[in-house]
């Protein structure tokens, strides 16, 4: 299994890694440091990845540009998580408009949630 | 009145010219055919006995004949002896012959048998001939014998050839019949002779005829029977031949024809005469109906003055030298509620007050206007013309007087409404123009002069009115009136107009209501309306423009902030929640170590963000921070100095062309932000491979200063980029120590002083960030 993460803050990246990896640690994580880094790789190699948090604000590409480019390239990833600090709720209407989002999760994001959410899959 | 009509009978003649002219042209005409007819009767007349001479002369002329005929029978008829022999036949007849030029030849005939002939060569041919029995003869033969006289036969044809007439004298011996002594006068010599052939010459219309004995038919001997009427012929009967000589007068055609002339000469003198009779009996008539048109007229316009006089609805009044009233019409006395008895004992003058003048006087003009005193009391304006009659060599006047109470009230109060517009007018500060379409002519009110700040001796036109349409607006205001002038309807806009006051030029914001008017062809002929200055309003709605759009801003830039200040201040909560999380079940001491190398990190950043967040607090704070007018030049150079050490390290060439003397208005604190953040940022972008070059030049536009901060560094993809260029943390490359919070902040101080800043990039060339001060 893959979980991908796109985050442009770096403390959040090395502590998502340990808590996935605490919980199972053959779950391979992919790290970007925005959205135009992730969509250049997926529109590359047209990988499935198993499942993606996804953070809104970022430099360059931020969630939602990334979530424009993925549906103009027609490139589908269909687990898509919002992992966002943001608690705004026009935010979280915005993220019901894509079809490929499967959640909103607001940070700090718990063992618990990757746990439910990583068994659904 | 009436014109008596005397002379009835000379009215008829008058009144019925054309009759009386046809009955004189018959008169005369009458009188001449009379005459004609008279002429023509005597001409005939004459002819007749001129026919009648002439056959006279031709019946004595054949008598002659018959008798020289008669004589020479008788002497050859001596010849016979009495033994019935003749004697000296040849000799006798030869002398007769030659003493009668018309006898042509000689015959004795005993018993009927033609014996002896003389000539006889010529008439050999008859010899032997018994003329009692040929058929062709034997009657008339013996008429003769029975008459016991000579009796001429034919003419006929003769046995020996020719046509002559035969007179037979029958020759009784001792009363027994022993023949015939004959004489042959041919056909021709005796026409010549009997001066028949003498009436052809003449041209005579005659016919030689006899009742041919054998078949008892007519013959004709001279002419044909043809159209010849015998009936009306002059005839004369020879009857011893049994000829009939008829003459016929072909004259009646000839009279006519003489008589002709006259009659033509009549006909004309008629038609001339019945002319003349017409033209004089037309003339009085005409003059009649002329007076008696004149008379109608009038008796018409006596009629019609003493109707205006009763009727009119004007009074009248005529008064004397003393001012008494002479006569005075109906509606006067209705206007003045007197009656005439009351009014001939008054004074003209207590009826009427007049200003100023005295009643005398004011007789002299020929119109005045006066108060008539009424008898109940109540005065009437009234308006008077006045005419001056002499009579008698009196001065007398007739007044006509016009009651314009009415008028004058109506008149007072339009001026009343007038003067009451005209205030509304100047309170409410309208200008009202007129445009006339076709000349171009265009009058304005004075407030219009006041507005346009023109003299009132300035020429307008609508020209002219365009090139005071601001500049910008100038389109829009051609479009407004071509709009008008098409649909041919009003409309209200809004234009701005320049004005020269106090030699600068003003700009002013009018409303303009604009009407049109057609002519009676509905061709549109004149545009007006009204015009008033809105600048005030206009400015002060603009400002509250302004005020709201700022507000907006405001709000959305509040919102971005509790939005940003909610996401970074979380993002960093968060990550030290997870930390924490994390330490709960740590089992090494690296890991321990890496949690709090971590921990350390996230706290940095927290401490960073809310400096941050404390400046971009204290912009909205400190909006209304001390404003100075600050010198740009000095606080370039300022920069300069702070930046010295980057400036050589990284080798920037900067070059700085701003005027020392410009000056703008903005808060000290602030302008030191702006010019750090732009002028480090084209430091900290700049291009490793060039030679990097940062210049700042200053223009100045309408409304701002302009500071134009250039450089060749990496450039910012602003089709990315663009719309959250100056938004809060927003970085654009990868360097390590961007933070997005500097343009975000230089924007916001930039907004907060009423300026602005816009930016012009392109990757790997460079980018200009232009600052607008407000001026």
């Amino acid at each position: 299994m893959e979980i991908c993460i796109i985050d442009d803050d770096r403390v959040y990246q090395l502590l998502m890694e340990k808590m996935i990896h605490k919980i199972d640690s053959t779950i391979s994580i992919k790290a970007f440091y925005n959205g135009d880094e992730a969509f250049q790789y997926y529109k590359r190699t047209r990988c499935e990845c198993h499942l993606l948090l996804l953070d809104i604000n970022m430099p360059h590409m931020d969630g939602w540009e990334f979530l424009n480019h993925l549906a103009e390239e027609e490139i589908e990833i269909s687990q898509i998580y919002l992992a966002t600090s943001s608690i705004a709720y026009s935010d979280i209407e915005k993220a019901k408009e894509f079809k490929n989002v499967k959640g909103y999760l607001t940070k700090p994001i718990t063992k618990e949630k990757i746990i439910e959410i990583t068994k659904q899959n | 009145m009436k014109i008596r009509d005397n002379q009835k009978f000379n009215n008829w003649f008058y009144n019925h010219p054309k009759f009386v002219a046809t009955l004189a042209f018959s008169v005369v005409f009458f009188l001449c055919l009379l005459i004609f007819i008279k002429d023509y009767t005597i001409y005939n007349e004459k002819e007749a006995q001129l026919r009648e001479d002439i056959l006279d002369k031709v019946e004595s002329d054949i008598d002659q004949i018959l008798k020289s005929s008669y004589v020479t029978t008788l002497s050859l008829a001596l010849t016979v002896n009495n033994n019935g022999e003749p004697e000296n036949f040849e000799e006798v007849a030869k002398m007769l012959l030659k003493s009668n030029s018309y006898i042509d030849g000689v015959e004795l005939v005993p018993d009927g048998i033609v014996k002896y002939v003389y000539p006889y060569e010529e008439n050999k041919a008859a010899l032997g001939l018994n003329i009692l029995q040929y058929e062709y003869s034997k009657r008339e033969a013996y008429k003769a014998i029975e008459k016991r006289k000579m009796h001429f036969a034919g003419p006929l044809n003769l046995k020996q050839g020719g046509t002559a007439v035969v007179g037979r004298l029958p020759v009784f011996i001792d009363n027994e019949f022993w023949g015939f002594s004959v004489v042959l006068i041919k056909l021709d010599t005796f026409l010549e002779y009997s001066g028949i052939k003498e009436l052809a010459e003449s041209g005579l219309n005659y016919r030689f005829t006899k009742l041919n004995p054998n078949t008892g038919e007519r013959e004709f001997f001279t002419g044909d029977k043809g159209d010849f009427n015998i009936e009306k012929a002059t005839k004369i009967y020879i009857e011893d031949a049994e000829w009939e000589i008829y003459l016929l007068m072909d004259t009646h055609y000839e009279a006519y024809l003489a008589a002709l002339p006259f009659l033509i000469f009549g006909l004309v003198l008629s038609v001339l005469f019945a002319l003349l009779v017409f033209l004089l009996l037309k003339k009085p008539a005409q003059l009649k109906r002329h007076i008696k048109l004149q008379a109608r007229k009038l008796l018409h316009s006596e009629v019609k003055y003493k109707a205006i006089f009763k009727e009119a609805g004007l009074g009248i009044v005529h008064i004397d030298e003393n001012e008494k009233v002479v006569e005075v019409n109906p509606r006067f006395l209705e206007m003045t509620g007197y009656t005439f008895c009351e009014i001939s004992k008054m004074k003209f003058s207590n009826l009427i007050s007049v200003k100023g003048d005295s009643f005398q006087k004011i007789l002299n003009h020929e119109k005045f206007e006066a108060k008539l005193n009424t008898k109940n009391g109540a005065k009437k304006y009234i308006r008077t013309t006045n005419s001056t009659l002499h009579l008698k060599l009196k001065k007398t006047h007739i007044l006509l007087i016009e009651d314009v109470t009415k008028r004058k009230r109506a008149e007072n109060k339009l001026k009343d409404l007038q003067s009451r517009m005209q205030m509304a007018i100047r309170v409410s500060k309208l200008g009202y123009w007129e445009w006339e379409l076709e000349t171009d002519k265009i009058s304005w009110s004075d407030r219009m002069y006041e507005i346009f700040n023109f003299k009132k001796e300035d020429e307008l036109n609508s020209n002219v009115i365009i090139h005071k349409v601001h500049p910008e607006d100038a389109k829009l205001y051609k479009r407004q009136i071509k709009k008008i002038l098409d649909t041919k309807k009003g409309s209200t806009f809004e234009t701005r107009i320049k004005r020269n006051k106090g030699g600068q030029e003003e700009i002013l914001h009018i409303l303009a209501r604009v009407e049109c008017e057609e002519d009676e062809n509905g061709k549109l002929h004149k545009i007006k309306g009204t015009l008033v200055d809105i600048t005030e309003k206009k400015e002060a709605l603009i400002n509250l423009q302004h005020s709201y759009q700022m507000v907006v801003e405001q709000n959305d830039r509040l919102l971005n902030f509790s939005y940003i200040v909610s996401h970074n201040l979380r993002s960093h909560s968060s990550n030290i929640q997870g930390i924490v999380e994390h330490l709960k079940d740590i089992d090494s001491i690296e890991d321990m170590r890496d949690m709090l190398s971590l921990m350390e990190e996230v706290t940095n950043s927290l401490n960073e963000t809310l400096v941050d967040l404390n400046e971009v607090v204290h912009i909205h704070k400190n909006t209304k921070g001390i404003v100075n007018n600050l010198d740009l030049y000095h606080f370039i150079n300022k920069i300069r100095s702070i930046l010295k050490r980057e400036i050589k390290i990284n080798h920037i060439n900067l070059e700085v062309n701003v005027p020392k003397d410009v000056q703008v208005w903005f808060n000290s604190a602030y302008l030191e932000s702006v010019l750090l953040n732009i002028i480090s940022n084209a430091i900290k972008y700049r291009d490793p491979h060039k030679n990097s070059e940062i210049k700042i030049n200053y223009k100045e536009g309408k409304r701002y200063k302009i500071l134009e901060i250039s450089d060749n560094g990496i450039g910012i993809d602003l089709e990315l980029n663009g719309g959250n260029l100056f938004g809060m943390y927003k970085t654009f490359t990868d360097f390590k120590n961007s933070r997005g919070i500097g343009l975000f902040v230089t924007n916001n101080q930039m907004q907060a002083m009423g300026g602005k800043i816009e930016v012009e990039s392109k990757i790997n060339v460079g980018s200009t960030f232009k600052l607008y001060f407000k001026k």
